[in-house]
């Protein structure tokens, strides 16, 4: 998983069976925003009540869980919410046409058709009742994706085995898109994603900030696409004091590829050097 | 008068020819002898049997070949029966390996490698005694961040007693932990595996490097994987493709 996000340059830290932070003794589960439990991850710990009660203390405290699939379908249990189904030992695997949309979702940005080629093995028989049914299986309708909130925060968990196939060299351009913008909505999934089309005007307020002790002199604004590439620099000039916030004006056509786009801002001094490194402020959809 | 002899003492049986503990072979022959106190080795009759198998009809053989035997211990036994049916209550026997019908075998074996280093293993395939020259498919592979494993994949053909052998390297550019070699042998519709690994000399200790941002490559996967220790994306280390979390080094 860690591989597939590094394609975007998504960094990422490991999380021991024990949940703590690898590298950071001083840090917590609870410090982090998004927990992705790849293929099999639950596989040996679906038993222990305490990674089952550090799971739900995660999300309740508004922390994102993105699970992949597993063996069998009980190992889900051991996540909150306790949904459950069938794993890749108890199931065939599929891929051309695999899955299809059942609700729409800002995940789905960067998907040009409601049938997804997709690694999919397993399908969901239980799940929470305020769960959003997101992918079914083509074969039998079952769910393949479901979202649900638990507490402050959410659990979205699937039978894709994305990971394994992106080693094996089978992910599919429609499992990339999905894994990337899943990604991206989960690192802030209550902010709000506007919705364009290509061609499409672009009209957004950026928010910014200056976090540092020093007045900033002007805003540089940079457009990424879903893959992280940048499309576009423009510099406004405005000056912020410390601490002050203002909202940015910005400007675009919408373009391809589809999926979640990204604005971010530096801060630069008169002298033009960068006072505040490039932050992810502002997203929109296309 | 007659003097009626009655004859209640068996035979005692003895195995003079046979393998020894260990063969690299499927085919055994065994020959055995009897001895009886009153009746003549000529009079005698043996019966045999492989393992838990079922015993031979009485005959007068005192030799038998057996062949196509499994990999594996097995043992022989064999007893002698005179004239008047008595059977040696405690059959000779003879306990032994058949070995496999190819071997594999990697050398040197799998050890530590310290960082900058390659290895150059050498994979000996020798065909035993597969009774036909037979097609061999071998391969090599192994996967983890910092270490290159040179694929290796071969296809070949052995006659029986005929050997073979190819050689692929291990790099470790800055690998933490192990890296798990899977050396696969093709042969006779079955697989031979050693899963086997070699180690770095360095174990990574996360606590030598706070706020560290780096990247992990890996021969398998198209893109390095990003590591940030203040990131806000964990990844759980546990699951398929998580075998070289130990490489986090602090005892997980």
């Amino acid at each position: 998983m860690g591989h597939l996000l590094g394609r975007w340059n998504v960094e990422t830290v490991g999380v021991k069976p024990d949940l703590t932070i690898v590298g950071e003794p001083e840090r917590s589960l609870n410090d982090l925003d998004v927990l992705l439990i790849g293929t099999g991850g639950l596989t040996g710990l679906d038993n222990s009540s305490t990674f089952r009660s550090k799971l739900a203390g995660f999300t309740s405290q508004g922390g994102v869980i993105i699970c992949l699939t597993s063996q069998y379908g009980y190992e889900l249990n051991a996540l909150p919410g306790s949904p459950s189904g069938y794993g890749w030992s108890e199931d065939q695997s599929c891929h051309t046409n695999a899955v299809y949309i059942d609700t729409y979702h800002p995940m789905f940005a960067g998907q040009d058709s409601a049938n997804l080629d997709a690694n999919v093995d397993g399908y969901f028989t239980n799940w929470p009742d305020n769960a959003t049914i997101l992918l079914r299986r083509t074969k039998n309708g079952m769910p393949a994706m479901v979202a649900y909130p638990y507490g402050l925060g959410w659990v979205v968990v699937s039978t894709l085995y994305s990971d394994w196939s992106y080693a094996h060299g089978g992910i599919t351009l429609d499992e990339t898109a999905l894994i990337r913008d899943l990604i991206s909505w989960a690192k802030n999934p209550d902010r709000e994603i506007k919705e364009y089309k290509p061609s499409q005007t672009v009209n957004i307020n950026v928010p910014v900030t200056n976090h540092t002790d020093t007045t900033s002199n002007s805003v540089l604004l940079t457009l990424l696409d879903p893959n992280k590439n940048v499309v576009y620099r423009t510099e406004v000039m405005h000056s912020l004091l410390p601490g002050q916030t203002a909202e940015i004006p910005f400007t675009c056509t919408a373009s391809l590829p589809l999926g979640i786009w990204w604005v971010n801002y530096a801060l630069k001094d008169s002298s033009g050097n960068t006072l505040q490194p490039e932050t992810q402020e502002e997203i929109k959809l296309l | 008068m007659v003097y009626l002899c009655l004859d209640s003492t068996p035979p005692e049986t003895t195995i003079e020819e046979g393998p020894g503990e260990y063969v690299d072979t499927c085919d055994v022959s065994f020959g055995w002898s009897g001895a009886d106190d009153r009746a003549p080795t000529a009079a005698l009759v043996y019966s045999y049997k492989l393992d838990g198998g079922d015993w031979s009809e009485y005959t007068k053989e005192t030799t038998c070949s057996l062949s196509n035997l499994k990999e594996g211990e097995h043992t022989f036994y064999v007893k002698a029966m005179d004239r008047m049916a008595n059977e040696d209550a405690t059959p000779a026997e003879r306990s032994f390996t058949v070995g496999p019908p190819f071997i594999l075998s990697v050398n040197p074996p799998f050890a530590e490698v310290s960082k900058g280093e390659t290895v150059t293993h050498t994979v000996r395939v020798k065909n035993n005694y597969v009774p036909i020259t037979e097609s061999f498919s071998l391969s090599a592979y192994g996967s983890a961040p910092g270490w290159s494993v040179s694929g290796l994949s071969a296809s070949f053909s052995l006659v029986p007693g005929g050997e073979t052998s190819y050689s692929f390297q291990v790099a470790n550019s800055g690998g933490y932990g192990d890296v798990d070699i899977d050396v696969d042998l093709l042969a006779m519709a079955e697989t031979k595996s050693q899963e086997v690994y070699d180690w770095s000399a360095e174990p990574y200790n996360p606590y030598e490097h706070p706020d560290e941002t780096y990247e992990i490559s890996s021969t398998i996967y198209p893109t390095p994987w990003k590591i940030d220790t203040e990131s806000k994306i964990g990844i759980l280390l546990s699951g398929w493709g998580m075998d070289w979390a130990i490489f986090w080094g602090d005892g997980m």
